[in-house]
């Protein structure tokens, strides 16, 4: 403990690579220095020149005053260095600073000040997040609650920077041991002298050796619980120990630190204790002298305290009332200095404070967390939000490009069948172009050797003359036959090289028809009418032809069969239907006695096979009507 | 994280709507090209529809040549069957 809190103060006091060099060596020189420490810190307040040398000028001069037991000195020069400090913000210095101020507290008796300072400088050392010291302050707050007699919240603390000691990076095996040692003391004290021992006994754990020379107050610890439990002889080895220990390490190091005097005032206390208690009160007066002294020496106004109730009892025991009553005045008044019901409540306001802002920085750091996680989980929600549109992206994507290709198949698939088609369509069509033409080739050889049967017929007749009557009118018969058929293949020919044939076609067809027909039967009057608007109406060659057969069929039967002087054709329209009216006024005849030749037949048929319809009405002497009712497709 | 996946499903969704243009104007293309086939199938089919007309009228004019044929032979024979009767009258 005295080796770290001199490097302590060693490394605190070279901290600052801002500070003049000069300073530095004077500062040291007046901190090492026995006799002259007056002179160095009047020559280093000379060779202050910024905020930060004054500060590091009344860290020094608190810390040596703090040394030497000059405890109000101490204080008083700890609290400016603090005030420079914190305006410097310089949070590491302010850890030793505080630990400095905090110990010359607790030396004085003053524990709600020692409290004070304890909490400030873990309350720096949690800003500064330095574990080490804030294991440092907790552990010292165990010990000064021991020292208050405030025994749970002691071994609550030490508990605490045992946990913290085990988990700092270092692993210092003293670390553990003081923490170790805070829990022991307070449990002792507190009569609970099997959990004291169990603590103290596992600081052998991790001491060992040679560094058990270092754990003086262990020893001495042990021997106080044993003492209580009135294992006085047991008591008494473990407080030689420690004694021994102690004196092992005075003659290695050569100045003495108040822990020395500290550690002999408990150790001569305890002895005196079971000097009386074994009733040996020569030996008793002996340690109880020695103990006066070195707590006078450590200037801890615990030890006195101690001290003087061992003294009490001791009188106590050996009947010494007056001097019983004496002791007994100064253990209260000390005591009472210690331990009045202010301080305790001071105590507890100051914990209170620190809990406090504890607890509302834990609060502060669970809702930030809190903060954190919600915007954390946010973020997740929006990811898996984000996941699963990327999924139903790639989903539909898929089934996009599934789409498209099944399409361009099908699509494909459709344009082969359809080209295939075409090609079978084309095939098809130029084999009925060559029928076609082959047919046509025919139907003109057959018009040119018809003319030639008629010239043939028509020469022989002229060149022979022929007298034979019967003879004759059969050559006038063939002539004729081969006239009348020409004009017949002619339309037909005619109908067959046109692909559309209109009403007006038809109409000229149709005079010259009856203008033949006239030439055939003079008497009869013709009368062909058509509706004009009819005149554009279009029919393919085969509609066409049988419309005109038809017709001419119709006129040819009262021409032949009727006797009639008159022959009325009209076409007109009716609604959505070309209506075609043959009407003559000749004999007519009887619709139901009568059988229809192939004339009207095939007239039947034409009409049916365009998809029209044909009623034929006579009656006898009264004429005959057609009646052709054929779709307009106009 | 979530700006790279904002930015997939951005990319994500220009794809979606390329795809569906593409998929689109394809069809478009498809139906103009296939207008074009039916058009040109229709105007075939017209011209097979009138050529059949056209042998339909020529299959008549058979049947007509056919009675011609039979109708001539027969009046040709009776000319020279009275040719031979005024040449060679029986005795």
């Amino acid at each position: 403990m005295k080796k770290f809190l001199g490097s302590l103060l060693i490394s605190a006091f070279c901290f600052q690579s801002g500070f003049s060099q000069d300073l530095n060596k004077t500062l040291s020189k007046a901190f090492t220095s026995q006799d002259s420490s007056d002179y160095y810190f009047k020559i280093a307040k000379i060779l202050i020149k910024s905020e930060k040398d004054e500060a590091q000028y009344y860290f020094c001069k608190g810390a040596l005053h703090g040394d030497r037991n000059k405890l109000d000195s101490a204080v008083y020069y700890s609290n400016k260095a603090v005030v420079i400090f914190e305006k410097l913000k310089d949070l590491k210095t302010l850890n030793t600073l505080y630990n400095n101020i905090s110990r010359t507290h607790r030396k004085l008796g003053e524990y709600d000040k020692a409290i004070n300072n304890s909490i400030l400088g873990l309350e720096n050392a949690e800003k500064n997040k330095n574990e080490f010291w804030i294991y440092y302050f907790t552990n010292n707050l165990s010990v000064i609650y021991h020292d208050f007699e405030n025994f749970a919240k002691g071994v609550y603390y030490g508990k605490k920077s045992l946990a913290l000691a085990k988990n700092l990076t270092s692993k210092e095996p003293n670390n553990i041991a003081s923490a170790l040692n805070a829990i022991a003391i307070n449990y002792d004290d507190w009569n609970k002298p099997n959990e004291a021992l169990y603590y103290h006994k596992q600081v052998f754990k991790y001491i060992k050796g040679k560094d058990t020379l270092h754990i003086a107050l262990t020893y001495n610890n042990i021997g106080n619980t044993l003492l209580k439990q009135k294992k006085y002889k047991e008591a008494e080895k473990w407080i030689n120990t420690a004694i021994t220990i102690g004196d092992i390490n005075a003659k290695n190091t050569a100045q003495q630190f108040d822990i020395d005097y500290y550690n002999k005032a408990t150790n001569y206390t305890n002895l005196a204790v079971i000097a009386y208690k074994t009733n040996d009160f020569e030996k008793a007066e002996a340690m109880l002298a020695k103990a006066k002294l070195y707590c006078s020496k450590s200037k801890s106004a615990e030890k006195m305290r101690d001290y003087y109730r061992a003294e009490y009892e001791f009188n106590k025991a050996r009947k010494n009332l007056q001097k019983t009553v004496e002791s007994q005045e100064q253990y209260i008044k000390l005591r009472d200095s210690v331990f009045n019901k202010n301080r305790d409540k001071s105590f507890l306001e100051i914990e209170a404070k620190y809990q406090n802002e504890r607890k509302e920085k834990e609060l502060l750091k669970s809702k930030i967390a809190m903060s954190k996680k919600e915007l954390e989980i946010k973020k997740r929600d929006a990811q898996t939000l984000i996941l699963i549109v990327v999924v139903i992206g790639l989903l539909v994507i898929t089934l996009l490009i599934y789409r498209q290709q099944k399409l361009k198949n099908s699509q494909q698939k459709q344009e082969f069948e359809l080209k295939e088609a075409i090609a079978k369509i084309e095939t098809q069509n130029k084999l009925q172009e060559q029928r076609l033409q082959i047919s046509r080739d025919l139907h003109d050889n057959i018009g040119s050797q018809l003319t030639f049967i008629i010239s043939s017929v028509d020469n022989i007749k002229y060149a022979f003359e022929i007298q034979n009557t019967q003879l004759d009118n059969k050559l006038l018969s063939i002539s004729n036959f081969a006239k009348s058929t020409i004009i017949e293949l002619r339309d037909t020919i005619w109908a067959m090289n046109n692909s559309e044939i209109t009403f007006e076609d038809l109409r000229i067809r149709i005079h010259n028809f009856i203008e033949k027909a006239k030439e055939a039967k003079h008497d009869i009057d013709f009368d062909f009418t058509i509706e004009e608007n009819l005149l554009a109406s279009k029919f393919t060659s085969i509609e066409g032809m049988n419309i005109y057969r038809t017709i001419q069929e119709g006129v040819n039967n009262s021409i032949k069969y009727a006797d009639s002087k008159k022959i009325q054709i009209r076409i007109m329209h009716q609604k959505s239907s070309i209506v075609i009216l043959i009407h003559d006024d000749g004999k007519g005849f009887d619709n139901k006695k009568t059988a229809f030749g192939n004339g009207i037949n095939n007239m039947k048929k034409r009409i049916e096979e365009i998809g029209g319809k044909i009623s034929i009405e006579s009656e006898n002497a009264t004429g005959t009507n057609i009646n052709i009712t054929i779709p307009n497709k106009a | 994280m979530t700006t790279i996946l904002a930015l997939i499903t951005v990319m994500f969704l220009v794809l979606i709507i390329y795809l569906i243009t593409k998929i689109q104007l394809d069809r478009e293309k498809f139906h103009s090209r296939i207008k074009v086939l039916e058009d040109f199938i229709v105007q075939i089919s017209n011209e097979q529809q009138t050529q059949n007309n056209q042998l339909q009228l020529s299959e008549e004019i058979k049947d007509k040549l056919t009675q011609i044929n039979a109708t001539l032979s027969k009046n040709i024979y009776e000319v020279n069957f009275k040719l031979v009767e005024d040449l060679y009258p029986r005795k």
